[in-house]
């Protein structure tokens, strides 16, 4: 009886792993020839500006070509990256994905297997309109590179035109750090409700990079595993972080706090214009632009007096990447080579991954009107004050949360600038000695 | 024979729930027992790095204690929270009404919605300083309170949460609450005694075995609690939402640390093995069964 009872827990287990086995097998088997059906997947992040357009690019495809099938699959960024690794380690990546630069050094130092590397690529995806140094910069370690640049970001000030006029700000392409400040003391003249500015925690920890690269003309960590900047440099971060809250030229972090995972598309504060500007990336004007009812300006990023490096960052908005062990790589390769250059691509997708990294897709969409000229000048207002590519060890997904910490740290209150200087240099020291020993 | 066919069935019914034990549940335990020990990033193969990752859990990781510090005070503060609300709705819902059972279900309803994005959504417009809670309080010249930006404050607000889906305990409440006998309520009434009194020596004595059972249940969840304070807080301001679940996920999926974070899930297993047994140990001390008496 209990071989009997074995056996049919066995039969039992075999049969749901054959019919798993038989959903796996379906894809492999159907790309042997040209023109059998191929069904691809395509991972993006992005708001609902992106998330529509690039659906329609996806119908469009397979439109031209009926054999193709793409079903995307696309949500926030904030748990994209999770998600991906989880899917990569466990062999369910899709064939096409989306990769940050952020994520780069962390994913190649890995293990590059999972991903094709592009210098492979030259013959089957026309890279001609790409700049192949911007993408290298940000996109390879080691002569791997991860993916290409779908467009090019630049770090700027977005701001609520008719808010900053009211209160009398003069809002241009030369700002320092001071006059940031000062804009914080005119809009408390104008209305002490409102606030000149407000970060969410991504443009905080942004803001603290590129100030601390002003000051000390380094990134946070040096290749060689060594800080890049002196306690004074940080200390003299922090004091202004504690300035612009003590001034209230930005709001307490008590009260932007519950907003600091969304951008200012999503904040009710800044919809409801109480707050006037928001530094920020031009791949997000998209999204700012569609849920703002009031016209939209921007303005460089400040630099500060005397930087010894103008730090501001200009990086691709994100690469795209293939699925090294996809089955239907021919065709993933297809897909991206379209999405990349394609006319009708090119006009499906706009402005929704910022400025187009392909040249010929920036002069088409410029000749169409269909480019917002706010992404194109902050773009090109941040391209002469570039920071250059950001060292692998900096964006360390711990070192970034490292800063967050004391960002908020300093923010509440709970700790002098002196303090979460100390605080910051001692956690960057050891994080710093654990990469060393693991490279 | 029919016995050994009807074993021979049923075992073919609940071969889908084996299979799915063996392969999501009996593997990963496992497995993860063994990755507790490596130093594994999810995207390399696995490193035997024998008891480091333990080591560098309870010496060197500063958000370790933190965390454990405010999972333990979460429980505290959710657990008896959510018990007394369930009890005291499942109690309102004993009341002979008309159309009870619809009360019932609409009561039910929170707990299906759980801790959905729209749920944090709506918790964080609830909750920020202008948010409708505060607008209440400004109308009898209250607050306005950072429910969910001061540190203070956050770790009760996504109690608050926890509090609000008691509907699977109030449903077992509800069903105590029905067992106790009408003849011992009759009896209290005629010796004269008040409903609180009731209360505390009737009802409370006889449901205390559903108590028992809904304490360890909500006891586990609650040291185990990620979707509520992952999509309202992130774990902040300053770490005081930063549960031991929320710690684990960033270290596996964001710090490229799977063999941390197994180390770190068998030490909360360990933890919930302790309480779990604490509170068995003493439930003979407080808990009553009908047919038994007074179990000591």
């Amino acid at each position: 009886m209990k071989k009997a009872t074995i056996l049919t827990v066995v039969i039992a287990l075999c049969l749901s792993v054959m019919a798993y086995a038989n959903g796996q097998s379906e894809s492999p088997s159907a790309t042997n020839t040209a023109q059998k059906q191929v069904n691809m997947r395509f991972s993006w992040w992005g708001g609902d500006a992106r998330h529509k357009a690039t659906l329609a690019a996806i119908s469009l495809y397979s439109e031209k070509f009926p054999n193709v099938k793409i079903e995307g699959e696309y949500g926030q960024f904030s748990s994209f990256y999770q998600k991906l690794l989880t899917q990569l380690s466990g062999g369910t990546a899709p064939d096409i994905f989306q990769v940050d630069f952020k994520w780069v050094h962390d994913l190649l130092s890995q293990n590059p297997k999972w991903f094709v590397n592009m210098n492979t690529m030259s013959d089957k995806i026309d890279m001609s309109g790409l700049d192949m140094k911007f993408a290298r910069d940000w996109g390879e370690v080691n002569g791997y590179l991860i993916g290409l640049p779908l467009g090019m970001n630049g770090i700027g000030l977005v701001y609520n035109k008719d808010l900053v006029q009211k209160a009398g700000i003069d809002i241009n392409n030369n700002w320092t750090w001071d006059d940031v400040l000062a804009a914080g003391a005119k809009m408390k003249k104008y209305d002490p409700a409102k606030y000149a500015l407000f970060f969410n925690k991504d443009y905080f920890t942004y803001m603290f990079k590129v100030q601390m690269k002003q000051r000390s003309g380094y990134d946070l960590i040096k290749p060689d595993y060594t800080l890049g900047f002196s306690r004074e440099d940080a200390v003299a971060t922090f004091s202004y972080i504690r300035k612009l809250i003590d001034t209230g030229t930005i709001p307490p972090l008590e009260e932007t706090v519950p907003f600091e995972k969304v951008y200012a598309d999503q904040t009710p504060n800044w919809l409801n214009q109480k707050y006037a500007i928001f530094p920020t990336s031009s791949s997000i004007i998209p999204r700012i632009r569609s849920a703002s009812q009031f016209p939209l300006g921007v303005a460089r990023y400040p630099v500060l007096k005397d930087a010894k490096n103008p730090g501001l960052i200009t990086a691709p908005t994100m690469l795209i990447a293939l699925n090294a062990s996809s089955p239907n790589l021919p065709e993933a390769t297809k897909f991206v080579n379209w999405f990349l250059n394609d006319k009708d691509a090119i006009m499906t997708l706009g402005d929704t991954r910022g400025l187009p990294a392909v040249k010929k897709a920036r002069e088409d969409l410029l000749a169409a009107n269909k480019l917002d000229q706010n992404i194109k000048d902050m773009v090109e207002a941040a391209l002469p004050f570039s920071g250059g590519p950001e060292d692998a060890q900096t964006q360390n997904q711990e070192v970034v949360v490292i800063i967050e910490d004391y960002i908020q740290q300093v923010g509440y209150g709970k700790m002098t600038p002196a303090q979460a200087a100390d605080g910051i240099m001692k956690d960057l020291k050891d994080k710093a000695a654990e990469m060393k020993s693991q490279a | 024979m029919s016995s050994i066919k009807g074993r021979y069935i049923g075992l073919l019914y609940v071969s889908p729930w084996i299979a799915g034990f063996l392969v999501f549940q009996l593997y990963p335990f496992v497995m993860s027992f063994f990755y507790s020990f490596t130093d594994f990033s999810l995207l390399k193969p696995p490193r035997l790095i024998g008891l480091k990752n333990f080591v560098y859990m309870f010496t060197r990781d500063k958000d370790y204690y933190q965390s454990l510090k405010v999972t333990l005070i979460y429980g505290m503060i959710a657990v008896p929270m959510k018990l007394a609300f369930a009890l005291l709705v499942a109690m309102i819902l004993n009341l002979k009404l008309r159309y009870i059972n619809v009360f019932r279900t609409f009561y039910y309803l929170p707990s299906i919605l759980g801790g959905s994005v729209a749920i944090a959504i709506l918790w964080r417009f609830l909750f920020n300083r202008s948010g409708v809670v505060n607008e209440f309080l400004a109308m009898v010249h209250l607050g306005p309170v950072d429910w969910l930006g001061s540190d203070r404050w956050a770790l009760f607000t996504l109690s608050l949460l926890t509090v609000w889906q008691f509907g699977s305990s109030m449903v077992i409440f509800l069903a105590g609450l029905k067992q106790v006998p009408a003849d011992l309520y009759e009896a209290a009434k005629v010796d004269g005694a008040g409903r609180l009194r009731v209360f505390f020596k009737v009802t409370l004595p006889l449901i205390t075995p559903m108590i028992f059972f809904n304490l360890i249940l909500q006891m586990i969840y609650a040291l185990q609690e990620f979707t509520g304070p992952y999509v309202i807080t992130g774990g902040g301001p300053l770490k005081s939402t930063y549960l031991y679940a929320l710690m684990l996920y960033d270290n596996a999926f964001s710090f490229l640390k799977m063999g941390y974070a197994s180390a770190q899930s068998w030490v909360l297993f360990a933890i919930i093995i302790v309480f779990t047994a604490l509170i068995f140990k003493s439930s003979p001390y407080w808990t009553f069964y009908q047919d038994e008496g007074a179990g000591k």
